[in-house]
Parts: C-alpha cells; sequence; structure tokens
C-alpha cells in the first residue's frame, strides 16, 4: 500500500526526465519530418543517418578520441588512485586537490584554461589538444572509481603480498589490479562516455579540421529539428544505457 | 640455548608514530624452534613489534636482526619471515592454491616443485580437498588454515601470528591452539604469536613477552610469569590476583619480617627491602586458604574475614571474603569430596592465610591506584 | 629494491606530472592572463594591467553576471525542492527494485546533456508535444512555442541537472542512520522538527554537494540558453565563451573565469565546513585514501 503510494511519488519525477527522451526516440520513428503526428513507423532516418557523411566522419572521430583517451585516463587514473592509496609522498594533498579542483571546476571553466594552456604551448587545436583534454577531464572519475572500491580493501591484503615475497610491482599486478578490475573496467566506460558527451571543453580545444560528434550535432540543432539527429540520439541513448549498466554491475559485484 | 645465535634479536628497538611512543627501547633475544608468545592489552604495542620484524613498519631507533643480518631497509619481501594476518587476508580472487602458491610464485620455484609444496602444506593443514575453492566459500576456521598454509609453505625461519584466532569461535579456538602447537612441532620453526588473552598465551608458548605501554614488562616462562610476576601490572594482568598492603622490616636470610594488613608476618623474598618501604604481598585466589577456627599450634598469619559471596563454577568453589581489614579477597577451593568445609556459607565468619612461601612481595608503586 | 622505487615512482610521478601539465598549469595560466593587456595579434601581451578585471566590473558582465545568478539559483533551488523529497523516498525505499529506481536516476546522469536538451526542444517547439497537450487541454486556442522563453531555460537548466542533485542527496540521505531519526521522535520530536533539527543538518554536505553540482554548471552550460533561450538569455558561459571565441579579449574573459572558480571555491569551503560538522574527524570531500 505505502509502498505503491511512494512510487506514485517518485513517479513525476521520472516522467519529468524519461518523457524528453523517450519521444525523441519514438520520433527517430515517425516518417515524418516535421509534425508531432505519427505518419507510421520508419527506418529511414537511421539510412539518412549513415549517408550524412560528415556527422559519420565525426563520430569516428569522436569514437577515436573516446576510446584513446578513456585508455589513458584509466591508466593514469589507476596509478594516481593506487598512489594515494599506498605510499605517502610530499605533494599527496595537492595531487587529491587538484583532482578534486578538475572533477568539480565548471566545464566552460576547464575549456578555457585549456585553451590557454594549448595556445600557450603552441599546440594547434585538433585531435592531439582533444585527447589531451578529454584524458584531464576523465582522469578523477576514474581516480575516484578505483578509489572507492579500494577504500572497501582489507589493508592487509597487501601486505600479504608483500610478506610472501613480492615487491610493490608484483603485489599490484597480481594482487591489487585483478581485484580492482570490474572498477578500472566501469571507470573506463565511464570515462568512455564522458568523453562521448562533452561539448563545452572540446568547444574550446578543438578546431575546425578536426569535428566531432557533440559538436557537429550542436550545430546542427541550433538550426532547428533534425530527424537524422533524433535517430542519432536513439543510437547514443541506447548506448549509453548499456555502458552505464555494464559499469553498475561491474560496480556492485563482491563489494 | 644461549649459547646459539637468536634466530632474532631486537636491539633497542624504539617506534614512535607522529610524536607518540608506541615501542620504547625494546631488546629481546627471540631462540630458534620456541614458541614465543608477545602478551599485552590492546594498545600496548605488540602488534606493532610484530609489523617491525615482518618490516611493515621500520624502527625509529635500533635495529632488527634476523639470522644474524640487520634488516635496515630491508623490505618485508626480502625477509625471511612469514605473518598470519588476524583478518587471514586471503586474496579473494584466487582459488586456495593459488593463494598458498604466491609465495613460492613470487620466488620462482619450479611449477613442479611448487604443486608438491602446496599439495603437502594444505594436508598439513587438514584441507587436502579444498585446493581448488575460493576463500569466500571457507568457513572462518578453514579460512584460517589457508592462511597458516599459505605462510608455511614458504618454509619461513619464523612465522608470526597477529592474533590469528580472535575471529574465531570459543570452541575452535581452544581446538586451534592444540593444533598450532603440533604445528609447531613438526615443522619446528620459531612462532612468534600476538594476543592479548593470558589463557592462550600459556597454553601454548614456551615462553611469554608481557608488554606495557611500549615496554618489555617481563620475560619468562608462563608458569614464571605466573607465579612470580615482577611487577603489579603483570600480577594484575596475568590472572587473578589478591593484594594485601604491608610494611617491611628486618630481612634475616631469606625471611622478611614484615608487617602485613597490620599483623606481624614472616615472608620469604629475595628482593632486598629496607625497613619501612611499603610493600604488597600478591597471592593468587588458589594459593589462600580457609578455616572457619585458626588450626591449633599454627604460627602463619590468619587474616579474620566474613565470607559475603560464594560463586559455584563447576570444578571449583570461589569466595569473596571481606576482611576486617575492610580489603576483600577472592579464594578459589577446588573440589575435594571429602572435606567439609565445601559448604561455607555467605555470612559466616572465616580466617585467610595461605601456603609458605607461596607469596609474591612485590614494593608498592605509587602510581599504582589501589 | 629497484623496481620497487621504479613502480612507487611510475605511479606518483605518472600522475602528478599529468595533473601538474594539464590540471594546475591551466588555471596558473588563467590566473596569469587576466592581469595581462590585451593584444590584437597574440591575443595578449605580456604586460600587467586590470583591464581584464575593468572589463568585468562593466555594467553588461554585470548583468551577465546578475541574470546568470538569477538563472543558476532558481534552477538550484528548484532541482532541490524536486530532489530532496525524491531523494528522501528513494534512499528511505525499503524493498524491491531499489537498484533499479537508482539506476534510472543515474542513466540520465549520464546520457550526453546536449542531446537531453535537444530532447526539450523537441518537445517545447511550436509544433511540439507540450504544445499540442495544452491545446488538446483547452488551456490555449493555438499551438504556443514555449521555446525562447526564461521558462525553457529554466526547465532545461532542471531538466539537464536534476541527477546531478538527487545523487549526491541520495548519498547522504542513505547514510543516515535511522535510529537516530527514531531517537529524536522517542526524544518527543514531530516529524517536521525530526526533519528540520536532524535530517536536514546531517544532510547538508549532500545538499551543498547537490547544489554546488548544479549551480556550477548552470553558469557555464551556454548551449541551454542558446538552444532552448533563443540567445535572449545570455549566461556568464556564453559570455566567457564569445570573450575567447569571437570578441577575443582574453584578460575580460579569463577574469571572468577567475570569478567563477573564485565562487566555486566558496562553495567548497562551504561543503568543507559542513561535512566537517557532520562528520566530526573533518571528512575528506574527495578522499583517495588513507594514509
Amino acid at each position: 500500500m505505502s509502498m505503491l503510494r511512494r512510487l506514485l511519488g517518485l513517479l513525476p519525477v521520472y516522467v519529468f526526465l524519461y518523457l524528453p527522451i523517450a519521444v525523441l526516440i519514438t520520433f527517430a520513428f515517425n516518417d515524418s519530418k516535421y509534425s508531432v503526428s505519427w505518419k507510421g513507423f520508419t527506418w529511414k532516418w537511421f539510412g539518412k543517418l549513415l549517408e550524412n557523411t560528415q556527422l559519420m566522419d565525426a563520430a569516428v572521430n569522436s569514437l577515436t578520441v573516446a576510446v584513446l583517451s578513456a585508455s589513458a585516463a584509466t591508466v593514469l587514473g589507476v596509478l594516481a588512485a593506487v598512489a594515494l592509496y599506498r605510499y605517502r609522498f610530499q605533494g599527496k594533498r595537492l595531487m587529491q586537490s587538484a583532482l578534486f579542483v578538475v572533477m568539480v571546476s565548471p566545464d566552460i571553466v576547464m575549456g578555457v584554461a585549456l585553451l590557454v594552456l594549448f595556445m600557450t604551448l603552441g599546440l594547434k587545436p585538433g585531435f592531439l589538444t582533444l585527447f589531451l583534454a578529454h584524458t584531464t577531464f576523465c582522469l578523477p572519475f576514474v581516480t575516484v572509481t578505483v578509489s572507492s572500491r579500494l577504500a572497501g580493501f582489507d589493508g592487509h591484503l597487501l601486505e600479504a603480498a608483500q610478506d610472501l615475497g613480492a615487491g610493490e610491482f608484483r603485489a599490484f599486478r597480481h594482487v591489487l589490479l585483478p581485484m580492482l578490475f570490474p572498477a578500472v573496467l566501469a571507470g573506463w566506460l565511464l570515462s568512455f562516455t564522458l568523453s562521448m558527451d562533452d561539448v563545452i571543453i572540446s568547444f574550446f580545444v578543438t578546431g575546425p579540421e578536426f569535428d566531432i560528434l557533440p559538436l557537429r550535432v550542436y550545430s546542427m540543432v541550433r538550426l532547428g529539428v533534425k530527424p537524422d539527429v533524433n535517430a542519432l540520439s536513439a543510437i547514443m541513448f541506447g548506448l549509453t544505457v548499456v555502458i552505464v549498466f555494464t559499469s553498475q554491475l561491474l560496480l556492485r559485484r563482491k563489494r | 640455548m644461549s649459547e646459539e645465535r637468536p634466530v632474532i634479536r631486537l636491539e633497542h628497538v624504539s617506534k614512535t608514530f607522529e610524536g607518540e611512543t608506541v615501542l620504547r627501547d625494546v631488546c629481546l633475544d627471540i631462540h630458534n624452534g620456541e614458541f614465543l608468545t608477545i602478551l599485552g592489552p590492546s594498545g600496548c604495542g605488540k602488534t606493532t613489534l610484530l609489523r617491525l620484524i615482518a618490516g611493515f613498519e621500520s624502527p625509529t631507533d635500533g635495529d632488527v636482526i634476523i639470522d644474524g643480518r640487520s634488516m635496515r631497509d630491508v623490505p618485508p619481501n626480502g625477509r625471511k619471515v612469514n605473518t598470519v594476518f588476524q583478518s587471514y587476508a586471503l586474496f579473494p580472487h584466487m582459488t586456495v592454491f593459488d593463494n598458498v602458491s604466491f609465495g613460492l610464485r613470487m620466488s620462482k620455484v619450479p611449477e613442479a616443485e611448487i604443486k608438491d609444496r602446496v599439495l603437502q602444506a594444505l594436508r598439513m593443514v587438514g584441507l587436502s580437498g579444498q585446493a581448488g575453492r575460493r576463500p569466500g566459500s571457507l568457513s572462518g576456521g578453514q579460512q584460517q588454515r589457508v592462511a597458516i598454509a599459505r605462510a608455511v609453505v614458504n618454509r619461513p625461519l619464523v612465522l608470526l601470528l597477529d592474533e590469528p584466532l580472535s575471529a574465531l569461535d570459543y570452541k575452535l579456538r581452544i581446538q586451534m591452539r592444540t593444533e598450532l602447537k603440533q604445528l609447531r612441532r613438526e615443522m619446528g620453526i620459531t612462532f612468534i604469536f600476538v594476543t592479548h588473552d593470558q589463557e592462550e598465551a600459556f597454553s601454548m608458548s614456551d615462553r611469554v613477552v608481557v608488554m606495557n605501554e611500549g615496554c618489555v614488562a617481563q620475560v619468562g616462562t608462563p608458569v614464571e610469569v605466573y607465579e612470580q610476576p615482577v611487577n603489579m601490572f603483570v600480577a594484575r594482568f596475568v590472572g587473578e590476583t589478591n593484594i594485601f598492603e604491608g610494611v617491611a622490616g628486618q630481612i634475616e636470610g631469606g625471611t622478611l619480617h614484615a608487617l602485613v594488613e597490620g599483623r606481624k608476618c614472616d615472608l620469604s623474598s629475595r628482593r632486598g627491602f629496607k625497613p619501612g618501604d611499603r610493600i604488597r604481598v600478591l597471592l593468587r585466589p588458589e594459593d589462600l586458604l580457609v578455616e572457619r577456627e585458626v588450626p591449633e599450634d599454627d604460627e602463619k598469619l590468619w587474616l579474620p574475614g566474613l565470607i559475603t559471596e560464594t560463586v559455584y563454577k563447576g570444578s571449583t568453589w570461589d569466595m569473596i571474603v571481606r576482611l576486617d581489614s575492610g580489603n576483600e579477597v577472592l579464594v578459589t577451593e577446588f573440589f575435594d569430596e571429602d572435606a567439609e568445609k565445601m559448604n561455607f556459607q555467605a555470612g559466616e565468619r572465616v580466617f585467610v592465610s595461605w601456603f609458605d612461601g607461596w607469596e609474591v612481595v612485590l614494593p608498592h608503586e605509587d602510581d599504582e591506584p589501589v | 629494491m629497484r623496481t620497487t622505487n621504479l613502480f612507487k615512482r611510475l605511479s606518483i610521478g605518472g600522475a602528478a606530472l599529468w595533473l601538474t601539465i594539464f590540471a594546475v598549469l591551466p588555471f596558473v595560466l588563467i590566473a596569469g592572463t587576466s592581469f595581462l593587456t590585451r593584444d590584437e595579434g597574440t591575443f595578449v601581451s605580456l604586460r600587467f594591467s586590470l583591464q581584464g578585471y575593468a572589463g568585468i566590473a562593466d555594467p553588461v558582465f554585470v548583468e551577465v553576471l546578475r541574470q546568470s545568478l538569477y538563472l543558476a539559483s532558481g534552477a538550484t533551488l528548484l532541482c532541490l525542492v524536486v530532489g530532496y523529497p525524491f531523494a528522501y523516498t528513494l534512499a528511505r525505499w525499503r524493498g524491491r527494485g531499489k537498484a533499479v529506481l537508482l539506476l534510472l536516476v543515474i542513466i540520465p546522469f549520464w546520457t550526453n546533456s546536449l542531446l537531453r536538451t535537444y530532447a526539450l526542444v523537441f518537445l517545447l517547439k511550436g509544433k511540439g508535444l507540450v504544445s499540442a497537450v495544452l491545446v488538446w487541454f483547452g488551456i490555449v486556442d493555438q499551438p504556443v512555442s514555449l521555446l525562447y522563453t526564461e521558462l525553457a531555460v529554466f526547465i532545461g537548466l532542471v531538466y539537464t541537472l536534476l541527477p546531478f542533485m538527487i545523487l549526491p542527496l541520495y548519498a547522504s540521505l542513505e547514510k543516515l542512520d535511522n535510529s537516530l531519526l527514531e531517537a529524536a521522535r522517542d526524544l518527543g520530536a514531530n516529524r517536521l522538527q525530526t526533519f528540520m533539527r536532524v535530517t536536514v543538518p546531517l544532510t547538508m554536505p549532500g545538499i551543498i554537494a547537490g547544489s554546488m553540482m548544479v549551480f556550477l554548471p548552470a553558469l557555464g552550460m551556454f548551449y541551454i540558453p542558446d538552444l532552448l533561450g533563443g540567445g535572449k538569455h545570455v549566461i556568464a558561459g556564453n559570455f566567457i565563451k564569445d570573450q575567447f571565441l569571437t570578441a577575443r579579449d582574453w584578460p575580460v574573459g579569463s577574469a571572468a573565469s577567475v570569478v567563477l572558480t573564485l565562487l566555486m571555491a566558496c562553495l567548497l569551503l562551504a561543503y568543507h565546513a559542513s561535512s566537517r560538522r557532520v562528520h566530526r574527524h573533518g571528512a575528506q570531500g574527495f578522499d583517495g585514501g588513507k594514509a
């Protein structure tokens, strides 16, 4: 009884959160370009999407950047998490603060700050700058994901490994890493998503010759509704659901 | 034994954590093949001492010497000692076999030999059939055995055990005590066992190190520590103790003429007391005698008192006696079917004394609360 | 011994180096740029000036900032009002399906916010669903476009950022010990008193964290007023973007960024203070691990 009432209390928020996406996805299959009315089911917008070479090129670019920067962020983020967990060192607080600042800074500030950095370093805006920027803002998310799993570990596990003859690296390689694996994978997936989603930071650090999906979409939808963007949204939403679901499963395992 | 080189020697070891001294100038020789227990209340530094030997901490001062070699700057993986952790610290992502073989793999033992040694170790702890299982699916007692097998399979010089029985239930704990003793005999290596449980310490050890506030209070066999505590802390921490207040008089040979609870009494003590020194006479509950009347021709000191409570404990019968001086003492009588004194009741007036020479006389420590 | 040090150095050094170059240095540069002089050719010239700050003291920026703060704090308040009861109910959920209900909040959290904003455009436009529903109910006679109104911008901000409010709130409500609430009731507090004197103070870190995660992005998400407000509503994000990409006035843009960063720092301090009060031992907002 009261559970049903509670569920009804939660429902409006869920409707609010999902209705727009649901409508958007539904109309990705509507056989009409502008109308709200249902004109029948069609796959044609997905076909249109594939023919849109500009959009497809941008998608390939985005995927490339996302895969590479998620991987780099995962390596660095895991190392940072492990270093913070295991060692006392000078500047530890500073490292924690830097990670925290990157995570909470408004994207707009990160974006312009990186723009200034890249200009100062003389880097041409494009693939490299995007990769560096995306790796940077994904890094703290990996560290947080991995750290929270580390926090649940029995501190004696690493000591046990050392006691049995493993040096620092082998203790990491044979004990920590296998146990962290779900969190590492989840961190990678979340980084991939973050990278695919970012608009604001990318806006500042990419150049005209290296177009990526969110920016392409941004310039398209500024001019109004596009059915092939609906189709794209449906695909990307599906991808997000799969990734989030997988990462949550990974994080829940054996806590 | 003293001729032989100690397997571990602690030389003036001190340890400070952020300004707080946890260990203070600890010196200790640990002999090859002995079962040594470090006993003390929580916070006395006993676990830190173990971690210094294992190499997880390094001493602020002094040195740990294992097998004649200084361990300064030698990391845990470079020491021929292995640890059984309180939480077992079994690797949850590995099978029992992989857990036990971990140390051998790290030291690059040939694969064929690994298999033999792991299976032998598992057989030794009675887990032959469990090699393929994960630690998570084992009972607490089984996990404990895996942890022991994982440590001993490396044939360490010394096995360090950090309160390994504390997570087990009472019955299993008693059983594991016997098994650990047997294991040590089979293997012939040194065991260093840390516990806060004196019964556990006494039932297994060749020698006991009693620690208090970062210092070694006493080192000795269980009997020595129990019968001849060197100070009030050891006396109080190890078992129940009755304390009688007194003042020292003259010493003649091994006899100390003294006033105990305000009455004249001869004590045996080898310590040197000056006349007028305040002393304490310590007696275990089972060393006390209780009678309804002072036996004839007995020159012992008999202190009158009133039984305030009697407690039946199965194998013993405990009595609390409030002496006329106000001091309350605990007396434990072992059952003797024929003795009529078993029928003591609360409210009876009695006289309390002790077996000649069983008393321990210590100087009064002013800082000790009474 | 050598590999020991190697791994330790690599793990600390790798992360430290990256963070120094790509996290610390950019902020230092921005702070520096805000005190330099604008230059047509090279963007800035290395001469100290307060032009940047003079630029943001300009009535134009003050007006932008005012509007920006108005929209962002309005959105934050709306998110809090909607999100708190929701997170409360979710955190107290006894029974099955809790994981699923939570997952349903996490998914929008990770869904591309640009696409979500676009979905709103689709819904709010002249011939969109909302308009059709309004007509159908007879609230309006003719199809209306809610697009390019202040309301649309608010809806957009709340819609995009609501999950960012709910998740921190949920995390702190989840940790709330039920026996504390029972103790308050036992000591004679009524529901409202219990809520105001126990629940709210104890979940204050969550409230501040959530507010921070809504408020700060709301100041910067320039594409929301762009797509939903039709460019009529300029927020700090638009201003900064224009200074860097259109007006090419880096010192002013940098100065505005510094102001935003300081705002963030204030909120962080508030968060720390409140979580310290709740956890007594000065809990870290972000903590990799204990020494």
